[in-house]
């Protein structure tokens, strides 16, 4: 669905997006994720074709990404950064904006729009006058007006509350499970993207570093045995002495990522008991999304 | 063509429900009451004087006698400055909002053209600027006949109606330039700064004697009396219309092309 083969941008000395190839299948949500200056909106702007690749080349549907290609964005739905609606127009008005120029002979679109985002009592405000969560709603409102096959968001949950970033989450797994819709977003909220991304591209100084799918990640996120006892530091020289490798995190607990302690965290009890160490907390704990991504990049830097 | 009407109707849309449209028209019409009052101020000098300030200035304009010849020649010289300075701001505004309230990106990727939109828009702006003529005139002649002027006929009015429409249609002309510095600056400020400094230079070519070869000030030809030294040549339409088109084909390349950052 989306394609990019050696996407880069450069700014004078600057390398906003280097040599980026990245594969999103259809029915797909593809999350994508950077830190704030990594590339992911200079990404988003060349696939909109709004900003001119250097070298390389995007394609969506198989057709090249080129602005004045005007065939290729009826079936996609986009949100940049913030959405911002004209101020003086109402939530009505802003939409059948949309609906006219996205050529939606359905005069009822806006109104079935209006419903799914839940702004029918706020159809006659004035875009000005609304609260930030709900000028989200109508910049997702105004992504999804044509019922796109493709859907570009970059950053969505940026202004909703947890309530509202679940219902964008809920309506974006339903369209991407229940009618095929391949979804490419942008978040910050990492740990947001792993609930419901089937693929992970992360990006970082310009660089795709990282592309894996969730089964994946649930791999390569480290676990570790997290242990408490009433002698830590004798806790620690009997770890040592058993082969073990312990280190003590800022919190002053024990840290172990010996596949050993992982799996059977019970000897590490019996260990420590018979050495008269009494374990107080014996935890394994998985790295979620978040600390994955910075340790990702963390290594890329080194 | 399909294309270009939806379009059309979204620019409609923007302008109708803006403030700013009714706004230039009060201030179109307000210009055309202090050009009635500065004339029936020159037929009640004894007001002058009470009115101070405004007075003054009405004794400074020195429009010879107060008849419909001499206030028709000063609408056209009021028509001249202000179509430049007013169908400029209403062009920087039509581009310039679209960066200001951060709704530019909203219309790049869309079935319809970039070119279409920038089509829509300087249609929208053409209507615009022609509207605020027609008010001025219109308010202008009401304050004249209310001032009571004489020396009324329609083949006079007539010479009026073809002197406003050119300097008019100048104007508009010349907000293509305008579009490009507002899309290029992504804002207001700099295509008001523009037209500022282009009316001051339209001026200062007056003293150079280059009035009809600079573009901005090649419509204060047609506000001239008859037997004036300066007069239009074949040459200016040809550098007024190369300047339009220079501003057009500016701005067409800027929003298809140029790489958009606007957030």
């Amino acid at each position: 669905m989306i394609a990019t083969d050696k996407l880069t941008k450069r700014y004078r000395d600057v390398v906003a997006v280097s040599e980026l190839s990245l594969h999103v299948r259809r029915g797909e949500i593809y999350g994508f994720l950077g830190l704030n200056g990594a590339g992911k909106t200079t990404t988003i702007r060349m696939l909109l074709g709004m900003i001119n690749p250097n070298d390389g080349h995007a394609f969506i549907n198989g057709k090249k990404v080129h602005p004045n290609n005007t065939d290729l964005w009826k079936e996609i739905g986009y949100l940049v950064e913030m959405p911002y609606s004209y101020p003086n127009l109402t939530v009505k008005e802003n939409l059948e904006i949309v609906r006219r120029l996205r050529f939606i002979d359905n005069k009822n679109a806006v109104n079935e729009i209006i419903g799914k985002m839940k702004l029918n009592q706020y159809a006659n405000r004035k875009a000005k006058n609304l609260s930030l969560g709900n000028a989200q709603r109508l910049g997702v409102a105004k992504a999804m007006i044509h019922n796109p096959s493709l859907l570009i968001l970059d950053e969505p949950a940026n202004g909703f509350d947890p309530e509202g970033i679940y219902e964008i989450r809920e309506l974006l797994t339903d369209m991407a499970q229940n009618q095929g819709v391949t979804i490419f977003i942008s978040s910050h909220i990492l740990g947001e993207i792993s609930k419901f991304a089937n693929r992970i591209g992360i990006i970082h100084n310009g660089e795709l570093i990282r592309e894996l799918d969730s089964r994946q990640l649930e791999k390569l996120c480290q676990k570790r045995l997290m242990l408490d006892t009433i002698n830590n530091a004798e806790a620690m020289k009997i770890l040592y002495n058993h082969g073990f490798i312990p280190t003590e995190t800022p919190s002053q607990q024990i840290e172990i990522v010996d596949t050993r302690a992982i799996v059977h965290p019970e000897t590490i009890a019996k260990l420590m008991v018979e050495n008269h160490t009494t374990p107080t907390m014996l935890n394994v704990v998985e790295e979620d999304l978040e600390s994955y991504f910075l340790r990702t990049i963390k290594e890329k830097g080194e | 063509m399909k294309t270009l009407a939806v379009t059309l109707w979204a620019e409609t849309l923007k302008v109708r429900k803006s403030k700013i449209l009714w706004l230039t028209m009060l201030f179109f019409a307000f210009v055309a009451m202090m050009m009635g009052m500065i004339v029936f101020l020159q037929q009640h000098p004894e007001l002058t004087q009470k009115l101070g300030l405004i007075g003054m200035k009405a004794n400074m304009v020195g429009m010879g006698e107060p008849n419909w010849k001499n206030y028709m020649m000063l609408l056209t010289q009021g028509l001249a400055g202000i179509g430049l300075i007013g169908f400029g701001f209403i062009t920087s505004w039509v581009f310039g909002r679209e960066y200001t309230d951060h709704t530019l990106k909203d219309l790049l990727a869309l079935p319809v053209t970039r070119t279409s939109i920038v089509i829509a828009k300087m249609i929208v702006i053409a209507v615009w600027s022609a509207i605020l003529s027609a008010i001025f005139l219109a308010a202008a002649l009401l304050f004249g006949k209310i001032a009571g002027l004489t020396g009324w006929s329609s083949d006079l009015f007539f010479s009026l109606l073809y002197q406003f429409a050119m300097i008019a249609l100048f104007s508009i002309l010349l907000c293509t330039p305008v579009a490009f510095f507002a899309s290029y600056s992504c804002g207001f400020l700099l295509p008001i700064g523009i037209v500022i400094i282009t009316m001051m230079m339209a001026n200062f070519s007056g003293l150079l004697g280059l009035t009809a070869y600079f573009p901005w000030a090649i419509s204060g030809l047609f506000c001239v009396a008859p037997g004036t030294e300066i007069t239009i040549q074949p040459v200016s339409y040809i550098i007024l219309l190369t300047t339009s088109l220079i501003g057009l084909a500016g701005t067409l390349a800027w929003w298809s092309y140029a790489d958009q950052h606007a957030k």
